[in-house]
């Protein structure tokens, strides 16, 4: 088996599996390195570029970062191959034919996805036999049928993939739903610490109407209502707050250029997996 | 403000908790009140230890709930109505900044349970039962020689100097002088040692129930285990789950949880560790008060801060209906934070009655305010 991983997805399994020793990193479980025992992960050159771009993006530790970039310097590399770029090229030429919606548009989900027909095409890559790792959901709507036409192979998710590490028990089931919920909680994490701080505030001595204001943007984001949360900051009593605690304005842009859709998605994965993947364990 | 002119002694929606403890009241929520009330009846009168998720909303009144019946005379009235030994209950909110979390759940414990209350305890009961009672208690329940040899020394302390090494020594001065005076090898780092440590007071304080009949404690703000590092989320549920497992009897753990969207019950089980969600069957909803729960809220807390002979400030109940049907969904939070704001515009506009046109007037400066 091929598994093709999007920038997501290696960033995911990297950042998820990170543990803390005192300010000393490492990982927990060197996912990366586990699939490459038994399978064969090949990257895109596009990807590679993007995940230079964007591996420190959830980090303000300077050493979490260090320990990353480290990492990805070392194993990363090896996950590339050289391709020929004018067959490449025909292959990228076809699925942007096949998706126009990609004509003008070119991302790593599009170079995973002609990489996939490159290799069974002009490499001989089995049918069947590759797979397109992705948290990108509109991906997997977009080039889920160009790998069941050309028998390529699949689109799946990062919590696909560890599945499938499960099912040959390199890992466990329960290391599985583990990262799942430690997934989810780094895809909510600046929901997580908006709340927080409104949370923190509203211990504070505040004016009676500042606090009932806090608990009413609580409330708005806690039911995920962001046009009513955009609406409140624009009145006096968040104007008020912000200047007191500079804070809570730095986590709430961040939370509202947050796709939170990604959370719902990973949530009806977790309940799919729950109702319909069978293991032992549920004997 | 002075809220006489309303006659009302002082704001009975408070956004905090009243100066003296013993002043917080509960009004409303009688359902909820009444399955707490069961609970704690159940571990005052039986032995097994039990853990309870207090679940609801944020502002839906798990906090105060715990500061209820930990600084109130509440307690006493059930055990008192029980016939059984006092009980003892201490609210500890989840330890989020620190790096060592047990130890600071160690400080937090004793920050409520003080050094001198638990030496207090231990005399009275070295009197109930006497001392080589209590030193069997004390080897027995503490699993550990260093923790025994610490409780040995602690109720045979009689000099203020030696106590205040002892106080030191348990708040983490293991320093060479310190472990030399008291003759002990090493401190009180280990969490499994903390672990021991708060599971011998708690065993030997409620020891067939004759001296306490139980131990509450009140875990706040739980929801928070998923927001804190990883290693010390683990580290956290392992020490509870020990601490937990050397407390078999008369403990009552309650954890304040406050749902979020994204994460249900399910992820609060990961979060705990599958040793301590199958001891967490038990929960109590919270649930957010209905449009007449409300009004009932609102009439009997204003009931309790009247003053004699005056009447409540709102027109009638329809008043108080009309209010609480533009507030959207309801917690107790976003209630009090409501009528507070009603109050101090009354006082500010020098009303005596409060109806529906003056509400009208004031509708832009209701935050919670709903069309």
């Amino acid at each position: 088996m091929i598994f093709i991983l999007d920038t997501c997805t290696i960033n995911n399994l990297l950042q998820i599996d990170l543990i803390d020793n005192d300010e000393d990193y490492e990982l927990e479980y060197d996912y990366l390195d586990k699939i490459n025992q038994v399978f064969k992960i090949k990257l895109s050159q596009k990807n590679y570029d993007e995940l230079k771009n964007t591996f420190s993006k959830n980090f303000s530790d300077g050493n979490k970062i260090k320990f990353i970039r480290n990492y990805m310097s070392k194993n990363i590399p090896s996950y590339l191959n050289i391709v020929d770029n004018v067959d490449f090229d025909s292959s990228l030429n076809f699925i942007k034919k096949v998706c126009p919606k990609y004509k003008d548009e070119d991302n790593g989900e599009l170079h995973s996805t002609a990489y996939a027909l490159y290799l069974n095409r002009y490499e001989s890559s089995l049918a069947f036999q590759t797979y397109f790792i992705t948290d990108d959901d509109e991906a997997i709507q977009d080039f889920q049928d160009i790998f069941r036409s050309n028998f390529l192979g699949e689109v799946f998710t990062t919590i696909d993939l560890l599945l499938i590490l499960s099912i040959y028990e390199i890992i466990s089931y329960k290391n599985v739903m583990d990262f799942a919920h430690n997934l989810k909680k780094q895809y909510i994490q600046n929901y997580t610490n908006v709340l927080n701080e409104i949370q923190t505030l509203q211990k504070k001595n505040l004016p009676t109407k500042e606090i009932a204001f806090l608990s009413k943007l609580h409330e708005d984001i806690h039911h995920l209502d962001f046009d009513k949360v955009q609406k409140n900051m624009e009145k006096s009593e968040y104007i008020s707050i912000k200047r007191k605690q500079t804070s809570i304005d730095i986590f709430l842009k961040n939370l509202l250029n947050e796709d939170l859709k990604k959370v719902t998605i990973l949530d009806k994965k977790i309940e799919e997996i729950k109702s319909k993947y069978w293991t032992t364990d549920k004997i | 403000m002075n809220y006489e002119t309303l006659g009302l002694k002082e704001n009975p929606f408070r956004l905090t908790p009243p100066l003296d403890p013993k002043e917080i009241v509960w009004a409303g929520m009688s359902e909820v009140k009444s399955k707490l009330e069961k609970r704690i009846e159940l571990g005052i009168r039986t032995r097994p230890s039990r853990i309870i998720l207090n679940w609801g909303s944020y502002g839906s009144g798990k906090t105060h709930a715990s500061l209820y019946f930990s600084k109130t005379d509440r307690l006493q009235e059930l055990t008192t109505k029980l016939d059984a030994k006092p009980s003892k209950s201490i609210k500890i909110t989840l330890p989020r900044s620190s790096s060592d979390i047990v130890q600071e759940f160690l400080r937090s414990f004793l920050g409520q349970y003080s050094l001198e209350e638990i030496y207090s305890d231990f005399q009275k009961l070295k009197d109930e039962v006497g001392e080589e009672q209590l030193v069997l208690m004390i080897t027995n329940f503490s699993n550990d020689t260093v923790i025994g040899e610490v409780f040995k020394t602690l109720i045979n302390t009689e000099d203020d100097k030696y106590f205040n090494i002892l106080k030191n020594y348990i708040y983490g001065d293991s320093t060479k002088s310190t472990l030399n005076s008291l003759e002990l090898p090493y401190g009180l780092k280990n969490d499994e040692q903390v672990a021991n440590f708060i599971a011998t007071i708690i065993n030997c304080v409620t020891y067939e129930k004759q001296h306490y009949s139980s131990f509450i404690i009140w875990l706040d703000e739980f929801e928070d285990i998923d927001t804190i590092k990883k290693i010390l989320a683990d580290r956290f549920t392992t020490f509870l789950r020990q601490f937990i497992d050397k407390t078999p009897n008369n403990l009552m753990l309650f954890l304040n949880f406050t749902q979020k969207a994204f994460m249900d019950r399910e992820d609060l089980s990961i979060s705990l560790g599958e040793a301590l969600s199958s001891r967490a069957k038990l929960k109590i909803d919270f649930e957010n008060p209905t449009t007449d729960e409300a009004i009932a809220y609102v009439k009997e807390l204003s009931n309790i801060y009247l003053i004699e002979d005056k009447e409540l400030p709102f027109e009638d109940d329809a008043l108080i209906k009309y209010v609480v049907e533009h507030m959207g969904n309801l917690t107790t939070r976003k209630i009090n934070e409501t009528f507070s704001i009603i109050l101090e515009m009354a006082l500010i506009e020098e009303k005596e009655k409060i109806d529906q046109t003056f509400i009208d007037s004031i509708q832009d400066e209701i935050i919670a305010w709903e069309e």
